[in-house]
């Protein structure tokens, strides 16, 4: 489980930069509350998914041979996951060149913003279904993609209101990014606790296997849901803060800080599944 | 012309005395802990009380489970560099120099075939010993055994001779991957999933 650190960074960072880049830049290309901020955005999106792709390149026991990654699109999900990862890293690499050369009109960021936006839910989506194998009965579910979306939604959100936030931007625009927030990470909490495999109300199952089965850790599971609990109150404490100097400046970030943790610790679980073919014994 | 190459198992014959894992190994001189052939023991059930006499009603039998060459491989589809292909007499080979390392085909199997070897630092797996049989002699396990438990042909021949079964418990779901394989299941195995029967020695395999 702890051997999996890179796919658990390349995930979660991936996921979030798929999040913040739709929360910040439908504010960004259809709002614009913050001027100047649509380079930051891109490049801070672009800086994470450069990050996330070398550090997943530690997964790899052979990474030199690594470039030949996209020989198999035709049905290796793993092939499509890096084909719509590079997609998305073009389309925030060209919005982040035309914002840096001040080229192109608002209808062509537009545009830009929206491809990348799409190639980003693909990505997510790609990334779900890279573990929907049917020989993994743990992550062969609607678990895997639910959670992989809520972690983008709950950290994209909450990330955006950060960023946003430090542009001095108005109450009124991160009302909207702290209600995603706080509502992805409802929806989060839900799927959770309900479908789990081996912990939530739904997540049960069992299937022959050929696999040794795996015991999931207990801790994991506690630490995700009181984390996205203290994060959940964190943003309900920032949304009434909204308006008063400094309350949010703080409570934002550190909502932010204790839902990557939370989503991180989640992720560790995830990979913990792998295996984990018996989830009603579990323990 | 073989199309599509088979393993035959008889669980019924099985004694469990690993001879096959063993020979795989040694032909194959495979690194300590990795088995490309490995033989599952399973085990279940309990006492039954039969009128006022209490007896036993266990389970126990093996099962001898290498790759199986899937018509439908799994791990070929998974490989993002297309480092595993299927030869034109349905054997399933790795290439490995093509191989990144990623595992992934180890999460996409079902039959937990794939293994990692630890000196080429790439995935591996059984090959049917494709030399020996490309020069008439039998992979190495099917030679070994003891009990003549083990068998290997073109499937069809095979279905012919020993019939259609290519799943016991707990074996997954042959639709997953259309294994070529067939079995002649143990007198035991219709009732072990129904009992609880477990691997018994996961540290082995």
């Amino acid at each position: 489980m702890a051997g999996e650190w890179p796919l658990v960074a390349f995930t979660i960072i991936g996921q979030s930069a798929a999040g913040f880049f739709l929360f910040a830049g439908a504010l960004l290309y259809f709002s614009s509350p913050a001027g100047g901020a649509g380079l930051t955005a891109a490049l801070a999106v672009l800086g994470s998914l450069i990050a996330a792709a070398a550090l997943s390149l530690f997964h790899l026991r052979r990474p030199a041979r690594a470039f030949r990654v996209l020989s198999n699109v035709g049905t290796s999900p793993l092939s499509r996951e890096i084909l719509f990862g590079l997609a998305f890293t073009a389309f925030v690499g060209l919005l982040a060149v035309c914002e840096w050369r001040g080229v192109g009109s608002r209808g062509l960021l537009q545009g830009l913003f929206v491809l990348g936006g799409l190639a980003g839910v693909f990505f997510v989506l790609s990334m779900s279904r890279v573990y929907m194998l049917p020989a993994e009965p743990g992550w062969d579910r609607s678990h895997t993609p639910l959670s992989f979306f809520a972690t983008a939604l709950i950290l994209g959100a909450s990330g955006a209101a950060v960023f946003i936030g430090s542009f001095a931007a108005p109450p009124d625009a991160l009302r909207p990014l702290v209600a995603a927030a706080f509502v992805s990470a409802a929806g989060g909490l839900a799927c959770v606790v309900v479908l789990t495999p081996g912990r939530g109300v739904l997540g049960g199952g069992l299937a022959p296997s050929l696999r040794p089965p795996r015991g999931v850790p207990s801790a994991l599971f506690a630490a995700r849901v009181a984390a996205l609990l203290a994060g959940m109150a964190l943003l309900a404490a920032a949304w009434g803060g909204l308006g008063r100097r400094g309350a949010p400046g703080f409570l934002l970030p550190a909502a932010l800080t204790v839902l990557a943790a939370a989503e991180t610790s989640g992720r560790f679980l995830f990979y913990a599944l792998a295996g984990a073919t018996r989830t009603k014994q579990i323990s | 012309m073989v199309n599509q190459y088979a393993f035959f198992f008889d669980a019924s014959a099985c004694t469990g005395c690993k001879a096959c894992q063993m020979a795989c190994k040694d032909r194959n001189n495979l690194e300590t802990g990795l088995l490309w052939r490995r033989v599952y023991e399973v085990a279940g059930g309990s006492w039954e009380k039969r009128g006022d006499v209490w007896v036993p009603a266990v389970i126990a039998y093996n099962v001898s489970m290498a790759c199986n060459h899937c018509e439908k491989p799994l791990c070929a589809m998974a490989c993002p560099v297309k480092a595993i292909g299927k030869r034109e007499d349905g054997i399933v080979l790795i290439e490995t120099q093509r191989c990144i390392g990623c595992r992934y085909c180890e999460w996409a199997c079902p039959y937990s075939a794939i293994r990692f070897d630890i000196r080429s630092n790439t995935v591996s797996k059984c090959h049917f010993c494709f030399d020996a049989v490309d020069a008439g002699e039998p992979p190495a396990c099917v030679a070994a055994c003891p009990q003549r438990a083990l068998d290997f042909g073109d499937i069809a021949d095979l279905r012919q001779k020993y019939g259609e079964v290519r799943q016991i418990h707990p074996l997954p779901d042959p639709a997953q991957a259309e294994p070529a394989l067939v079995i002649k299941p143990h007198k035991d195995a219709a009732a072990a999933a129904a009992k609880g029967a477990e691997v018994a020695n996961w540290e082995e395999v």
